[in-house]
Order: structure tokens, then C-alpha cells, then sequence
């Protein structure tokens, strides 16, 4: 199962899924509030937290029935994917994460997730002035600013974002610390990085596999946070290597998209 | 034309946006013209990642906005970012980028400052915020009676139809209680309508902390207040009304023994106006019939 991080939405996998698609069935979704995701199931308190992000996956395994399943996160998606596996261990077999970061703060001398408080303001002011989807900036004042009120007609445009969602999207993804859940982690992890990724530096990745059990990283030499849409071929080359032959099973190939 | 600059080359470092090359997948530059260097804090020749010089919030909008759609759709167009420059100052600039098909290796960026635009939408993200925040109070103040704070009629309305709604759909009983305050025009006629005013709210009060989270309260009238609220049974609604009645009934209010009549409807299937007008009938009922009581219709 493919999670994509803060920002866009399913597509940004489009890279990728060529090269994972004839070994393994992939189940693509977009998280409650991005894309074409059902508006009137965002609830600002649930997302506000990574837990409800999670929750996303979890019901999208109880309701395919999934087993077995290798959860990929991007960035935010790694530690969402954690979340959810601590959740229904029996359900998840592997975590592969990209470029992930299990703090975006930094913690005085002791960790440097890379940001302070006050870039997380500037990022919401930005996002403020950054309406890529301008037709709905105003739309939050005509119909209340309550979620359930959201309009839905979001353009479907690659990372058209509506300014609710995407703004507690981003609240809940660099105010949050999950470095706590690490070393409870009990499934075969693949940390995966690039050398040069300014909102993940290479340290970070060291810090989480020093601090999760059953966790193996590989550095990437390449820069960027987008390692799945810039280095598709590697990223899948990396996965390939981590997930032995023998657990893939059917080979069929399936593909659901999953609009939650 | 001898005063034009001799060559295109020669003039685009006169152009006042910033233009640069960079390499797709490393972004570091290649090539820039003389306003690229004045907008931001590099040395011509460097050789850094044009990340280097934006703010720590842009680069997160890079790496979270630019970049996919850029290696995605191959354009990007007028996302604002923040340049930081040496003595710390922030430059707010409006980016533009493509991957084009002769060089698919590279992008090429036109970045110009957006002083004006910025200090513009800032308003726009004020006036909207204050307007947000405005139209929560005038929401607020359109939901609530001023004097009790309780909810008013037409707020009331509003909540008790979405939970009734949602005891049909769960198909759970759902009682209304129809409560009026016994011999309320006396003490107004006999204290004053200050005195009036003071036991409608010391008896809302008496009324919140004995009422769920869950319930809808309100007044609804002049000394007239209402309750929709989800119950087990006629018998768990019948003793909800007396624990309200009897604590009304066991304090003074405003110095006065106050007493209160309740008509209460419960129902699986009724609407909001059905129960509204039986509770009223039984409330009439009991004003006939020696109030500070309950009486109930399971429909």
C-alpha cells in the first residue's frame, strides 16, 4: 500500500508503480482532505492528529481485507504507516519508508528535526498565500469553517489543495513528535534516503535506525525529498532487495485505486 | 539600433527578474543572469542548490509543492516563496519553473520579487481571517439568547431536528420536554421584571449542569425553555423531567421558591413539530392541574 505524504496525493506515485506493479497488487488511496478524498468525512479535530491519518489506512485494510501488506510512506506517510502498523500488527507484514522523519523539530542538542516553531508559522503563512486552488480561498467563510461544510468541488489538479485540510494536514505533520514509537517498532523497516534532502537530513535517518529494532537505512546518493518521483528506478531497485522473492505470492497484478 | 545591448546574451543580465538554470535532480546551478545574484545572497560562479537560498518554510513548500508538480506535470507556475538573504532579510518572491523537452535535465526558473504582492495578500489573509472570525461571532450571537446564554429558538430548532434525525436513523427513542416556569407573571408583577430576569437565569443555570453534552437545551420562549435529548425509555425520560423539576424546585431562586411544569413526548418516529405540540398540550395539562409536576405521552 503506496501513502502519499503532506502536499499531494496519490499521483505522485505514478513513477513508481510501473516498476512495483508486476510483483505486487498495490493499493493506491489518498488521505481524507487531499484530492478527490470525500471532503465531508474531514473532521479538523481527528486529522489534527497523525492518529487519524493512521486510521485512514487501518480502514482501508479492515475494509479490502488486506494482508500481508507492505506499507510505503513518503515523508509524514512513514511515521502515519508506523502508527497504523503498531495498530494492526497482524495485518502489516513490512515498513518501507522515503525520506521519512519521525520529528521535523528540532529538541535543543539532542535531535535536529531540522525546523523550529517559527518556520512552522512562516510554512502556514505561505500556504496562505500559495492558493493554488484559488477558486476555494474563499470558500471556508461563505459556508462556515466547519468541516462538514467544506465544499467538495475541489479542482482535481496535482496538488490543487484545499487551505483547511492542507493547513492542519501541515499543522499535524512538523508540530508533531513520534520519536517515542520507534524503538516499539516490530515489523522489517526499510529506512530509505537521500544523501541530500533538506527537510530530512541524513542524521535523521541514522537517529531512527539506531532507535528502531528490525530497522535497516539505506542512503541514497541523491538530493531532494521526492525521491519516489526523482529516482523512481532506484527507489524500486532498493525495495526489490528488501522484500524478499519468496513473500510475494500471487502475481497477478491488481490495482485499486481507494478514494477513503 | 546602436544603443540596444549588442547581443540577447549581453541583455539578459539587464532584465529585472532573476533567471536561472539548475540541474533537475541535484538543483544546483548552472547558469544565472546579474539579477538572480542582486535578489539573493550567492556570489555569481556558485556552484550551491538553488534551495540554499530560500527560507526554511519555502524549502518545505519546495520539496512539498514545486518539485512534485515540476517532475510531475514539468511546470510550475507563481508559487510565492521567501528568500533569505545574508543579513538575515526576507526577500518574498514569485517563482516560476519548467522542465522542457530539449533539456529534460534541467529547469529553468524565473524568479522575480513580490514585495507588493506579498504585503497585498497579507491583507487578503487578514481580511479574511477577521471575517472569519466575525462571521463566528455573529453566528454565535444568532444561535444564543443574550439573556440566559442557553440557546435560542431558532438555534434549538436547528440542533434538535439533526438529533432527531440521528435517533431515526439509529432508531433509538428520543423525548422532548416542554418546561415552563409556574406562576412566572406573578413574579414579575410582583418584584419587577429585574427580579423576572434574574430567576430565568439562575434557573438555566440550575438547568445546565443537570443536562448531557449531548442534549439540546434552549429557551424557546418567554418563560418557556426546551430539552430534545436522546433517552433509554418513556420511564428513563419520565425520571430525567422529575430530577430537573425537583432540582428547580429544591433552591431558592433569587430568594423566591420557584417551581417549574414539565409536558414530555418520547418517540422512535415523530417529528420535531409533532412532539413540539403534545409536550405543549400536557404542559397545559398540568398548569390545569396544580403544576411543579411532569406528565408524559410515549408516542
Amino acid at each position: 500500500m503506496l501513502a502519499h505524504g503532506f502536499g499531494c496525493n496519490q499521483q505522485m506515485w505514478r513513477f513508481l508503480i510501473p516498476e512495483l506493479a508486476q510483483r505486487f497488487q498495490l493499493v493506491l488511496f489518498d488521505y481524507v482532505g487531499a484530492n478527490t478524498s470525500d471532503l465531508s468525512a474531514f473532521c479538523s479535530k481527528k486529522y489534527a492528529e497523525l492518529d487519524g491519518y493512521a486510521q485512514d489506512i487501518i480502514d482501508i485494510c479492515e475494509a479490502l481485507d488486506l494482508n500481508k501488506v507492505t506499507l510505503v510512506g513518503h515523508s509524514v506517510s512513514g511515521m502515519i504507516s508506523l502508527i497504523a502498523a503498531q495498530k494492526i500488527p497482524e495485518r502489516i507484514a513490512n515498513l518501507v519508508m522515503v525520506c521519512p522523519s519521525p520529528c521535523f523539530l528540532n529538541d535543543g542538542d539532542d535531535y535536529q528535526g531540522g525546523f523550529e516553531h517559527d518556520d512552522l508559522q512562516e510554512l502556514l503563512d505561505l500556504m496562505d498565500k500559495n492558493y493554488i486552488d484559488w477558486a476555494n480561498y474563499l470558500a471556508p467563510l461563505v459556508t462556515g469553517t466547519e468541516a462538514g461544510a467544506l465544499t467538495s468541488e475541489l479542482s482535481e489538479s496535482f496538488c490543487s489543495t484545499n487551505p483547511i485540510t492542507a493547513k492542519t494536514f501541515a499543522k499535524a505533520t512538523f508540530f508533531s513528535d513520534h520519536r517515542s514509537l520507534l524503538p516499539r517498532n516490530q515489523h522489517p523497516t526499510l529506512l530509505i534516503q537521500s544523501d541530500q534532502d533538506s527537510l530530512a537530513a541524513v542524521t535523521v535517518g541514522q537517529y531512527m535506525a539506531e532507535n528502531m529494532p528490525h530497522s535497516q537505512l539505506q542512503v541514497v546518493p541523491a538530493r531532494g525529498h521526492c525521491l519516489h518521483m526523482s529516482h523512481p528506478d532506484t527507489v524500486a531497485a532498493v525495495i526489490h532487495e528488501f522484500l524478499p522473492a519468496k513473500s510475494n505470492g500471487a502475481t497477478h497484478e491488481l490495482r485499486a485505486a481507494c478514494h477513503t | 539600433m546602436p544603443h540596444v545591448a549588442a547581443t540577447i546574451q549581453s541583455a539578459i543580465d539587464l532584465f529585472p527578474c532573476g533567471l536561472v538554470v539548475t540541474k533537475r535532480n541535484e538543483r544546483t546551478i548552472v547558469a544565472a543572469n546579474q539579477h538572480f545574484y542582486d535578489l539573493c545572497p550567492l556570489q555569481p560562479g556558485s556552484s550551491a542548490s538553488i534551495s540554499a537560498i530560500f527560507t526554511n518554510a519555502s524549502r518545505i513548500m519546495l520539496e512539498s509543492y514545486v518539485m512534485p508538480l515540476l517532475l510531475s506535470k514539468q511546470q510550475c507556475d507563481e508559487i510565492q516563496l521567501s528568500i533569505e538573504k545574508e543579513n538575515g532579510e526576507r526577500l518574498p518572491v514569485l517563482v516560476n519553473a519548467r522542465i522542457t523537452t530539449e533539456f529534460p535535465e534541467l529547469i529553468h526558473w524565473v524568479i522575480t520579487a513580490a514585495k507588493q504582492r506579498d504585503e497585498l495578500y497579507q491583507e487578503l489573509v487578514n481580511l479574511r481571517n477577521h471575517l472569519e472570525y466575525k462571521a463566528e461571532v455573529f453566528s454565535n450571537l444568532a444561535r444564543t439568547d443574550e439573556l440566559t446564554g442557553l440557546l435560542n429558538r431558532r438555534a434549538f430548532i436547528e440542533n434538535a431536528e439533526i438529533l432527531i434525525g440521528d435517533a431515526q436513523r439509529q432508531q433509538r427513542p428520543y423525548a422532548f420536554f416542554m418546561m415552563d416556569i409556574d406562576n412566572f407573571k406573578a413574579i414579575n408583577d410582583r418584584y419587577g421584571h429585574d427580579v423576572g430576569d434574574r430567576v430565568l437565569r439562575d434557573i438555566a443555570n440550575i438547568f445546565k449542569p443537570n443536562v448531557r453534552d449531548t442534549d439540546t437545551l434552549a429557551r424557546v420562549g418567554g418563560e418557556e425553555f426546551a430539552i430534545v435529548a436522546q433517552v433509554q425509555s418513556a420511564e428513563h425520560a419520565k425520571a430525567y423531567a422529575e430530577r430537573l423539576r425537583e432540582a428547580v424546585s429544591a433552591e431558592s431562586v433569587a430568594g423566591i421558591q420557584v417551581t417549574i411544569s414539565i409536558g414530555l413526548a418520547t418517540s422512535k418516529q415523530h417529528s420535531l413539530s409533532q412532539l413540539f405540540k403534545h409536550a405543549d398540550k400536557l404542559l397545559y395539562a398540568v398548569k390545569n392541574t396544580g403544576k411543579n409536576q411532569v406528565m408524559l405521552t410515549a408516542l
